[in-house]
C-alpha cells in the first residue's frame, strides 16, 4: 500500500485546482445568478486537457486513468459551480474505450477533447437498475435503420451539441443503448429545468419522436444497455462522491473563514467550544470520504471496480456532503440564508447529489441485494 | 497510490485472521464472561510474531511498522474478544524504542518482544484527565532515585508484572514518563474495574506509595513527557480505530448471516426495504473508516506528524462503530438481546470507543485545534 499521489497526480490536481481559481470561482455566483454556464468554459477546460484525461493518446487524449479524472473533478468543484460536470466528457471516453467502436471512437473522442461537443448525460435516478433504465424510450429496425421514439427527463446537456446516450427497449426484455446526436430530426428538447441547486447546470427533458439512427448507432452490442448502464453508474458515482468532497471541503473552509471573523463580545466565535466540535465534526467526515473515493478510482484503474464499492462511496459522500453542509450553515448562524454568503449555495447544492445519478434507496437496495446474494 | 496490499502484508494479514480464527474465536465468549484468559494464549501471540510488531529487530522485535501492525490488529479484534493484552507491548515497545536510552531498551524491549512482560501506560488520574497541571501524581529526586506518589485510573494491565510508562510532575507541572517496573515495593493496583464491555483486558486502579525508581528510568528527558504522550496516543487511537473498524466488520457479517439465513427460511421480515438498507448502510461506513485508518497508519510509517489525523479517525471510527452496533442490533431483533450470541458483545463494547484512548470531546477538540490553526 502506498497513499502518496505521484508526481503526475499533483501536476494534475494543481492544474485543475489553478484552472478552478482562476477561471471558475470569479464567475460562480454569476452562473448561479444567470443560470448558465460561460460559454468559453467548456474551450479553455479544453486547452487545459482536461477534458481528454481519460480518452487513448491515438485520438489525442492524453490516456492519463481514471482516478486522475477523479482528483480533476475534486479540485474543479471546490468553487461549487457546476462546471466540473463539463469533465462527463472523460466518462464518455471510458464507456467508448470499454463499449465503443473504433469508428464511435474516431467520430466522438477528437472533438470531445477540443471541447467541441458534450455528451448528453442520464442526471436521473433510474441508471444502473437493469431494464428500467429505459423509461419509455423504445427503439425497432426498419429498412436499415433504427427508429426511436421516447423521452428522456433529467437530460444533462440535453440540448448541447455532441452525441447523447440513450437507452431504449429493443425488445420484449431487451434493452440497448444508442449514441444520439443531439439535434437530429425528431430530438427536441425544453428549456432547462430551474432547479433547487447547481444552477447553470443544463438539464433538459428530451423527446425523441421518430427519430432514424444508421443501424450502427448501437453503443457496445444489441442488448447490452443494462451492462453500459451499470458501468455509467459506477464511473458518475465516483464522480459525484468527489464533487461531494469538494463541496463538504468547501463547506468547511467557509465555516473555518466565517468563525474567524464573526466576533460575540469581541470574541471570535471560533473560540466558542460549541462552534468548534461543529468543525470537528465535519473535518472527520471529510477525510474517510476522500480516501474511500480516492480507492474506488484507483480500483477502476485496475478494473477491479464493483457496482458495490462505487455504490459505497458515493453512498457515503453524497450523505456526509449534506451532513456537513448543514453544520457549516449552522456556524453561520442566520446569515447563512442569506445570499451574501456562500454557503447558502453549498447549502441547496448538498441536497442533490444523493438525489441524482442513482437514487440513494435504489443504490441501498442494489448494494444489499448484492451483499445477501453474495 | 497504490491501494494493494502486497503480497507480505496479505500473508500477514492471513496468518492473524487465521490465528483469530483458530485461537480466539472459540474462546471468545468465554473469556467476555470470566475473564481467563488461557495459559499460553500471549506466548503463540508472541511466537506468531504479534507481540513485537513495533520493536526494531537488533531487541527481539519483528517491527513490521505501523500499516502492518494495524493490519494484523484489526484481524485479531475480528471476534471482539479483550483477550490481547500482550499486544499492548507493541506500542509501549515502541516508545521504548523511540525515546528510550540504550540502556533502557537492551533491558526492557527483548522482554517485551517475547510477550513474556506486559507492558502498559497510565496517565489518567481520578481527578484529571488529560490536563498535565492537575496531575497528582509526583515524582521527586532521593539520592539516586526517583519515588513517585499517587494514583492511576483505568491502567489497563496495570495489575500485569513488566514495565509501565507512568507519567508524574516533577517539581510542579514538569511532566515527564518514569519506567516503572510494575509489582515492586509500594506499588498497589485495586481489583480489575467491572466493565460494561465485558472481561478479558483488565483495568485498574494504581497507587504508587514511596515507589523507587533508578534515576536511569526517566523515560527521554525530565520535563519531556507530554510529548512522549502525544506520541503513544497518537498511536493508541490509531490501534483503537483499527479495533473499531473489526468490531464494525463483525457486526455487519453477523447481520449478513442472520439475514441470508432468515431469506433461506423464507421469513419476510429479510425481505423488507428497509432492513436490506440498514444493512447496506453500515457497509457505507466502514469501507471509508477502514481505508483511512490504513492510510495514518501509512502515515505514521513515512514519518509524518499524525496527531491530527489520528484524532480524526478515532472520531469517526468510534462514532462509525456506535453507530453501526446499533444497526446490526436494529437487524437482529430482540434475538440480538440474549445474553452468549456475538451480536450482544459486540453491541457492549462498541461504546468503549467513544470513551477510551481521549474521549470523542477531546479528539473534537484536538481536531478543531488543527483545523484553525491551518
Amino acid at each position: 500500500m502506498e497513499f502518496e499521489l505521484t508526481d503526475e497526480h499533483r501536476m494534475f490536481q494543481k492544474l485543475a485546482r489553478d484552472f478552478a481559481e482562476r477561471e471558475i470561482e470569479p464567475v460562480a455566483e454569476e452562473i448561479e445568478r444567470e443560470g448558465r454556464i460561460p460559454a468559453g468554459m467548456l474551450a479553455k477546460l479544453a486547452e487545459a486537457g482536461l477534458p481528454g484525461i481519460v480518452a487513448p493518446e491515438k485520438y489525442g487524449g492524453l490516456e492519463a486513468g481514471f482516478l486522475i479524472h477523479i482528483l480533476a473533478v475534486e479540485q474543479l468543484h471546490y468553487p461549487c459551480s457546476p462546471c466540473s460536470w463539463l469533465l462527463v466528457a472523460n466518462e464518455f471516453a471510458d464507456l467508448l474505450n470499454r463499449f465503443g467502436t473504433d469508428d464511435q471512437k474516431a467520430e466522438f473522442l477528437p472533438p470531445l477533447i477540443q471541447g467541441a461537443m458534450l455528451p448528453g448525460w442520464p442526471f436521473a435516478g433510474e441508471i444502473g437498475e437493469d431494464n428500467r433504465v429505459a423509461g419509455n424510450m423504445t427503439a425497432h429496425l426498419a429498412d436499415g435503420h433504427w427508429i426511436i421514439d421516447g423521452k428522456k427527463l433529467f437530460h444533462v446537456f440535453g440540448g448541447t451539441g455532441g452525441p447523447a446516450i440513450i437507452f431504449a427497449r429493443t425488445g420484449e426484455d431487451e434493452v440497448s443503448s444508442f449514441l444520439v446526436p443531439k439535434g437530429i430530426s425528431g430530438y427536441t428538447s425544453s428549456a432547462p429545468l430551474a432547479l433547487l441547486g447547481l444552477r447553470g447546470l443544463e438539464i433538459v427533458d428530451t423527446t425523441l419522436n421518430v427519430v432514424r439512427l444508421p443501424e450502427d448507432s448501437l453503443l457496445g452490442e444489441r442488448g447490452m444497455g443494462p451492462e453500459i448502464a451499470q458501468t455509467l453508474a459506477e464511473t458518475s458515482g465516483l464522480r459525484q462522491a468527489a464533487q461531494s468532497v469538494a463541496c463538504a471541503q468547501r463547506a468547511l473552509d467557509e465555516a473555518v473563514s466565517y468563525s474567524k471573523e464573526r466576533t460575540r463580545r469581541g470574541v471570535p466565535i471560533a473560540a466558542m467550544q460549541a462552534i468548534q466540535w461543529l468543525l470537528a465534526e465535519m473535518s472527520m467526515r471529510i477525510e474517510p470520504a476522500r480516501w474511500s473515493t480516492y480507492e474506488a478510482a484507483w480500483l477502476k484503474e485496475q478494473d477491479e471496480l464493483t457496482s458495490t464499492r462505487s455504490a459505497v462511496s458515493k453512498l457515503y459522500a453524497t450523505r456526509m456532503v449534506k451532513e456537513v453542509a448543514n453544520m457549516a450553515i449552522q456556524v453561520h448562524g442566520c446569515y447563512g440564508l442569506t445570499k451574501d454568503y456562500r454557503i447558502e449555495r453549498i447549502y441547496r447544492q448538498a441536497k442533490m447529489f444523493e438525489l441524482s445519478e442513482g437514487s440513494r434507496k435504489a443504490q441501498l437496495s442494489a448494494v444489499a441485494d448484492a451483499i445477501l446474494s453474495s | 497510490m497504490e491501494f494493494k496490499l502486497t503480497p507480505e502484508q496479505k500473508d500477514f494479514q492471513e496468518l492473524a485472521r487465521q490465528f483469530a480464527r483458530q485461537e480466539i474465536e472459540p474462546i471468545a465468549a468465554q473469556i467476555d464472561e470470566d475473564s481467563i484468559i488461557p495459559s499460553g494464549l500471549n506466548e503463540k501471540l508472541a511466537g506468531a510474531g504479534f507481540v513485537g510488531m513495533l520493536i526494531p529487530k537488533q531487541y527481539g522485535g519483528t517491527e513490521t511498522g505501523m500499516l502492518r501492525y494495524v493490519l494484523a490488529f484489526e484481524e485479531l479484534n475480528y471476534p471482539v474478544c479483550q483477550c490481547l493484552e500482550a499486544l499492548g507491548n507493541n506500542i509501549v515497545g515502541r516508545a521504548i524504542a523511540l525515546t528510550g536510552n540504550e540502556e533502557q531498551k537492551q533491558r526492557y524491549l527483548p522482554p517485551l518482544a517475547q510477550g513474556s512482560v506486559m507492558g502498559s501506560y497510565a496517565f489518567t488520574e481520578p481527578a484529571t484527565g488529560s490536563d498535565r497541571k492537575a496531575l497528582v501524581t509526583t515524582a521527586r529526586l532521593d539520592g539516586d532515585h526517583w519515588v513517585l506518589n499517587g494514583i492511576k485510573r483505568f491502567h489497563s494491565g496495570g495489575h500485569l508484572a513488566g514495565p509501565g510508562i507512568i507519567f508524574a510532575n516533577v517539581d510542579g507541572t514538569n511532566t515527564t514518563a518514569f519506567l516503572v517496573d510494575k509489582l515492586g515495593a509500594g506499588y498497589r493496583s485495586s481489583k480489575p474495574f467491572e466493565l460494561m464491555m465485558g472481561r478479558g483486558l483488565e483495568t485498574v486502579d494504581t497507587r504508587f506509595e514511596n515507589v523507587r525508581v533508578p534515576g536511569n528510568n526517566v523515560l527521554g528527558t525530565v520535563g519531556g513527557g507530554y510529548e512522549i504522550l502525544f506520541s503513544i496516543t497518537a498511536e493508541g487511537r490509531l490501534s483503537l480505530s483499527s479495533i473499531a473498524v473489526a468490531l464494525a466488520q463483525a457486526a455487519f457479517d453477523e447481520s449478513a448471516l442472520f439475514l441470508k439465513e432468515r431469506l433461506a427460511s423464507n421469513r419476510e421480515d429479510a425481505s423488507l426495504q428497509t432492513t436490506k438498507h440498514v444493512l447496506a448502510d453500515m457497509l457505507t461506513r466502514i469501507v471509508p473508516a477502514r481505508v483511512t485508518a490504513y492510510r495514518i497508519a501509512w502515515l505514521t510509517d513515512m514519518g509524518e506528524d499524525t496527531r491530527m489525523t489520528s484524532a480524526i479517525i478515532k472520531l469517526f471510527s468510534s462514532t462509525m462503530a456506535r453507530e453501526v452496533a446499533d444497526m446490526a442490533m436494529d437487524i437482529h431483533g430482540l434475538s440480538g438481546l440474549v445474553k452468549g450470541s456475538k451480536i450482544e458483545r459486540i453491541y457492549r463494547q462498541a461504546k468503549q470507543f467513544d470513551l477510551t484512548e481521549g474521549s470523542s470531546e477531546v479528539q473534537r477538540t484536538i481536531v478543531a485545534g488543527s483545523v484553525l490553526m491551518q
